[in-house]
């Protein structure tokens, strides 16, 4: 019973957040002016029409084995994009962002709730019917997705070449527009390439000209420096950063590194248990008091630890001596520097 | 004091007592959305090839691919069946004094079901399963999902292709595959006691070309379901690499299960519509 309460205990102050409790996680949180800024015109229009608007969305999934119980990955969740900003959505593997993204996206349908893209709602609506809205966004994804059928330069014209006909720009042009962005995005000349013969910073690049092909309005990046090293990273926020500035684009960024956000952000909003749990700008998500918020940008653990705390091991840590709270705690620091 | 987020990363709704009877429910439920799944896909795929929406340059590949992967092999599989099917009839009819049918019953047999089911088998063995691992590795790699992002339905760009290379290439195969094994009954068949002269002119005398009709017109709702479903499977994996390998290895298991089904009804219509005219 002891050895299960010291556990609890154990528990308790690995997940408990206001005190800092080893050097290893004393990780000071990147300080937003210290980063250098990418960006060069930051001018969102914060009072225009939003871009995208999500009204009390909530997705689930079905639980393997139980048709009838749902998990929900998103509660109720509502906010809105002005146009010409970069948003970033930051939150731990598995917590929604990615989920949000694809719904803005109309790649999946939620539960409940609305999303307007361009002032149409696409929730209900046909593929065929959301096309002309999709036509008008990029998307960028996490493991690039290039078609491995085609060469580079096929990649990126792909969405060019299957607009209605009388849309549709020549062969020539397209292959124009293919050369124009392959050298905006730092890789002139591999038209010919096959996907497989890129490395995945270059594949992030390609997919990057493929997402800009047709022009979008609003581009969407699913971690678009996931696997890449930090030099390669700083080269994408610049292309996004570049991209906003040059086309006016409205860009929402699925991501959790921290520098990367501090980077390019306009707005960042983090996604936890469900809901939006800090939104704003770089400056006040850093001072947010919400202990997921802090905790995420200290890189400490949380979340199952925190939810499973209960009322009895509450008890069963009034019930302890100091002694023993101060050994719990030299276990929990022990531990700390086992994880580092 | 900071404020905390104390609810966990998913919500499961209101604890479910599964009643003993449920998995069947769930199975039953299952069969008729995979079923009905097909049916839309195939809805979806003839709205856009009756409105002309068909990328030659495609279909001409998938012709190839699936005239390439299975014309051998058909042939050699039907062959061979026709060169047995022979093997064993004529040994018996010349038993029973009745040599001269063994052309006529081994050439119906062959036009209106061996050929056919044969061809189809192989189709769904090496290119329904290579369409499911292609769709379904796609899937998996988001490619599919890229699709949709610029506006591209992945039923026009992907399925269509498909299904049209099938049902075109598959009465070829089986015209083919059907004189391959004809090819081999006649070896065979002089094995028997039956020589090749009066096996093919048995066949002359027996077979009708409404008999070769029907088999060529039964492989084409094969090739289409054989195509559908590879595509289905494909377009609907999940779990990375397990789940295209529990793809492929589904394609290939309900499409034989549905050309026999299908086969099977077929035949019932055929039968009924000759007792009808008679």
């Amino acid at each position: 019973m002891a050895r299960l309460r010291n556990i609890n205990l154990k528990s308790r102050l690995l997940s408990s957040p206001p005190v800092l409790r080893s050097p290893l996680s004393r990780k000071s949180v990147p300080d937003a002016a210290a980063i250098p800024a990418a960006r060069k015109v930051a001018a969102p229009d914060e009072s225009a029409a939003p871009m995208i608007e999500l009204r009390n969305v909530s997705y689930s999934i079905s639980v393997p084995g139980d048709s009838r119980a749902r998990r929900y990955i998103l509660d109720d969740v509502s906010f809105s994009i002005a146009p010409r900003t970069i948003n970033c959505i930051m939150g731990t593997s598995g917590s929604g962002k990615t989920t949000l993204l694809r719904l803005m996206a109309g790649l999946i349908q939620p539960e409940a709730g609305e999303i307007l893209v361009f002032g149409e709602n696409i929730v209900g609506m046909k593929e065929r019917e959301a096309r002309h809205i999709q036509r008008r966004t990029g998307f960028v994804f996490q493991y690039s997705a290039l078609f491995d059928s085609l060469d580079v330069g096929h990649n990126i014209g792909f969405g060019l070449s299957q607009k209605p006909r009388f849309k549709r720009p020549s062969s020539r042009e397209i292959r124009q527009t293919v050369a124009r962005l392959l050298a905006e995005v730092g890789l002139p000349g591999i038209e010919t390439k096959q996907p497989n013969e890129l490395s995945g910073g270059m594949k992030k690049r390609v997919a990057m000209a493929r997402a800009l092909a047709s022009d979008p309005e609003i581009v969407y990046y699913d971690e678009p420096d996931s696997g890449l090293d930090p030099v390669m990273t700083s080269i994408i926020d610049d292309l996004i950063v570049k991209v906003r500035d040059q086309n006016g684009t409205t860009n929402v960024v699925v991501t959790h590194n921290v520098g990367s956000i501090w980077r390019i952000a306009d707005r960042v909003m983090m996604v936890h248990a469900g809901k939006i749990v800090a939104d704003g700008t770089t400056r006040e998500v850093e001072k947010s008091q919400v202990d997921v918020v802090q905790q995420f940008l200290q890189g400490r653990s949380y979340g199952p630890l925190l939810a499973e705390q209960t009322e009895s091991e509450d008890e069963a840590i009034a019930d302890l001596t100091p002694e023993e709270i101060e050994q719990a705690e030299i276990e929990a620091d022990e531990e700390y520097e086992d994880f580092g | 004091m900071p404020s905390q987020i104390a609810t966990p990363a998913t919500i499961t709704e209101a604890e479910s007592h599964r009643p003993f009877y449920q998995p069947f429910i769930d199975a039953l439920t299952d069969f008729f959305l995979f079923w009905g799944q097909i049916a839309s896909l195939g809805i979806e795929t003839f709205w856009y090839i009756f409105r002309g929406e068909v990328s030659v340059r495609g279909t001409v590949k998938q012709m190839g691919e699936v005239g390439v992967g299975s014309l051998i092999v058909a042939c050699l599989t039907v062959g061979f069946s026709g060169a047995v099917a022979a093997l064993y009839l004529a040994a018996q009819l010349v038993i029973y004094g009745q040599a001269g049918l063994t052309g006529g019953i081994v050439g119906k047999s062959l036009a209106l079901e061996i050929a056919p089911v044969i061809t189809a088998i192989v189709v769904a063995a090496r290119s329904g399963s290579a369409m499911a691992a292609e769709l379904g590795s796609m899937t998996v790699t988001e490619q599919v999902d890229a699709l949709r992002t610029m506006g591209t339905s992945p039923v026009r760009y992907l399925v269509v292709p498909r299904v049209m290379g099938t049902l075109l290439m598959i009465p070829g195969i089986t015209a083919i595959a059907n004189l391959a094994g004809l090819y081999g009954a006649s070896l065979t068949s002089a094995l028997g006691g039956v020589s090749r002269t009066l096996f093919w002119r048995s066949f002359q005398d027996y077979v009708l070309v409404s008999d070769m009709s029907v088999g060529l017109i039964k492989s084409i709702p094969f090739g289409i379901l054989i195509a559908l479903i590879g595509c289905r499977q494909g377009l609907s994996t999940k779990n990375g690499a397990q789940g295209v390998g529990l793809a492929t290895t589904s394609a290939v298991v309900f499409g034989l299960i549905a050309v026999y089904v299908v086969d099977f009804l077929i035949s019932l219509m055929i039968q009924d519509a000759g007792s009808f005219l008679k």
